[in-house]
């Protein structure tokens, strides 16, 4: 009896995985929401995960930020699975339709955070190899830029401007078009 | 110190979503990292790849009736620039009512003018303006001594010597003097390339043609086209500057004279160039290229205008006159007296009544690659 129930123990254990921020902070996830890093896909599969995963790169601010979103991204998976047996298909669509608008506003509202956040969002989502979180960040900052001047996106994202005077005179130079 | 961590294929994901060079721009010259990111010429390949040729707009030049208006210039949507950097203001006489200046072809972000000079009867004063409108520089070309007396000129814009297509630094101009006669255009028996690099640097070509009887069957990005009697095709190729010959299929409208057959080209969506021919009784003949840019040409399909058009078999007694358009769609004139005007989609068949004259719209195309300083 004993055995058994440790060996229940032991199973569920192993479907959670550690996170360790580079502040030495812990985190334990599920393995269905780990495995949306590919990066640590990689690391289950090598079977490098005992013992916890340190990840030097992510503090833990932003990496609380990437696992609210895996978790809300993995149950999404989880529940697309789940739900294409046990539904006739327009009843699919229905939950379908339903589960991908609340996805979309929670990616909405997760995108709500100041600039240098999202700039180490995206750091993280690149280390961990989030195809998801990286697309979503990537757009996000592509939207903020167009139709704003150099002066603004320096401002927006603390850029510091490192060309020369010669340098951004020759870019005026040949595309002040593209300034007016 | 934030961005700066931020590694080069992440940035060129970001930028890749921009959909205005206007905006690729601006970020470019926000500081060292984003514009090498910008400048890196794999990075122009997958951008261009993904947002298609950077049209800017087009131009319409209009019937000389009109010559009073200056240029029209019609701006794309997606290009988020503003139409008055389009303005030819900046040439000599740019501004000047009546129009002095008439677009002979554009390629790329450039233009190139010829003065419509009412007062010469002959062509031989009417020197060439190449400007790109963007960066308001323009080249002129002196045509008196390189064009014979009483003669006219057809000129044509070709990409330049150096890789990477065309640009005010880097263009190749062939023109060709022909005089006219009652028979028909005789052109001379030398055409000439002159090729523009960097700083002004300029060198010319001649290159003799055996032929000298011509029929200019018009061009399209890739080619102009002429024909030269007996089912031969003479081809200028504007990427490579290079004149080639092919054949069209033998066929008996060929034997016929040259007042009942009417010629004209365009490209389809494939990108591959079309041979129209028109004759009478409204039949159609669409001949494609064998083999890509080489090669002989096969008969593609046959458009049976008379179907498409619903017009009365009168208008079907002399060959519909082609006017080149956009491509893939032709302009038609049936008929000299009352004429119907149709614009035709070669590739598709479709057939659609216009008013009148429709003009040719001159596309103008944003200078690529950007020019960027080389940052470290």
């Amino acid at each position: 009896m004993a055995s058994a129930g440790s060996g229940d123990e032991k199973a569920a254990a192993a479907a959670m995985i550690t996170l360790i921020s580079s502040d030495n902070e812990k985190f334990e996830v599920t393995e269905a929401t780990a495995t949306l890093s590919q990066t640590i896909r990689h690391m289950i599969e090598d079977g490098c995960t005992d013992g916890g995963v340190p990840l030097p790169n992510v503090t833990s601010k932003i990496l609380a930020r990437v696992i609210e979103y895996c978790k809300k991204h993995a149950t999404a998976a989880a529940g697309e699975e789940g739900s294409s047996s046990s539904f006739s298909d327009a009843a699919f669509l229905e939950v379908d339709r339903a589960f991908l608008e609340e996805l979309e506003e929670f990616d909405d509202a997760f995108l709500e955070v100041d600039r240098a956040t999202l700039f180490d969002l995206i750091l993280a989502a690149n280390y961990l190899d989030i195809k998801g979180l990286l697309n979503l960040t990537c757009q996000k900052v592509a939207d903020s830029v167009k139709g704003k001047t150099p002066e603004q996106i320096r401002e927006m994202y603390n850029i510091v401007n490192d060309l020369t005077p010669e340098e951004e005179a020759e870019i005026r130079r040949e595309t002040q078009w593209a300034f007016e | 110190m934030v961005t700066h961590a931020i590694p080069d294929d992440v940035l060129e994901d970001i930028f890749l979503r921009l959909d205005s060079d206007a905006y690729l721009l601006r970020a470019a010259s926000t500081c060292k990292q984003w514009c090498r990111v910008v400048a890196d010429t794999g990075f122009h390949r997958r951008f261009r790849s993904l947002h298609g040729p950077p049209i800017a707009g087009v131009y319409y030049v209009k019937l000389p009736d009109d010559r009073q208006l200056p240029l029209k210039f019609e701006p794309t949507t997606s290009a988020a620039i503003d139409c008055r950097n389009f303005s030819l203001g900046f040439l000599p006489d740019g501004d000047a009512t009546p129009r002095v200046w008439s677009i002979l072809d554009t390629r790329g972000s450039l233009i190139l003018l010829q003065r419509c000079n009412e007062g010469v009867e002959y062509g031989h004063h009417r020197d060439l303006v190449i400007c790109e409108p963007l960066t308001r520089r323009y080249e002129a070309i002196r045509t008196r001594r390189l064009v014979p007396i009483r003669s006219e000129l057809i000129a044509y814009l070709l990409d330049g010597e150096a890789a990477g297509g065309i640009g005010v630094a880097n263009f190749r101009l062939a023109f060709w003097a022909y005089s006219s006669t009652r028979y028909g255009k005789l052109f001379r028996r030398n055409a000439t390339v002159l090729s523009c690099g960097r700083n002004h640097g300029r060198s010319m070509r001649e290159i003799s043609i055996g032929a000298y009887r011509l029929r200019s069957m018009g061009h399209t990005a890739a080619a102009v086209y002429w024909y030269t009697g007996r089912r031969k095709v003479l081809a200028l190729d504007k990427t490579t500057a290079e004149f080639s010959c092919s054949l069209l299929p033998d066929m008996e409208e060929w034997s016929l004279s040259m007042g009942q057959t009417e010629l004209g080209v365009t490209a389809g969506r494939d990108g591959k160039d079309r041979v129209v021919h028109s004759g009478v009784g409204g039949k159609m003949k669409v001949f494609v290229r064998l083999q890509g840019s080489s090669g002989d040409w096969e008969l593609e399909k046959i458009i049976e205008l008379p179907v498409l058009t619903c017009a009365l078999p009168l208008f079907f007694s002399e060959p519909a006159f082609i006017e080149r358009h956009r491509s893939p769609m032709l302009v038609l004139r049936l008929s000299w007296y009352k004429p119907l005007w149709f614009r035709l989609d070669v590739e598709n068949g479709v057939a659609e009544s216009v008013s009148g004259f429709v003009d040719f719209p001159h596309l103008c195309e944003l200078p690529w690659p950007p020019h960027l300083p080389c940052v470290r």
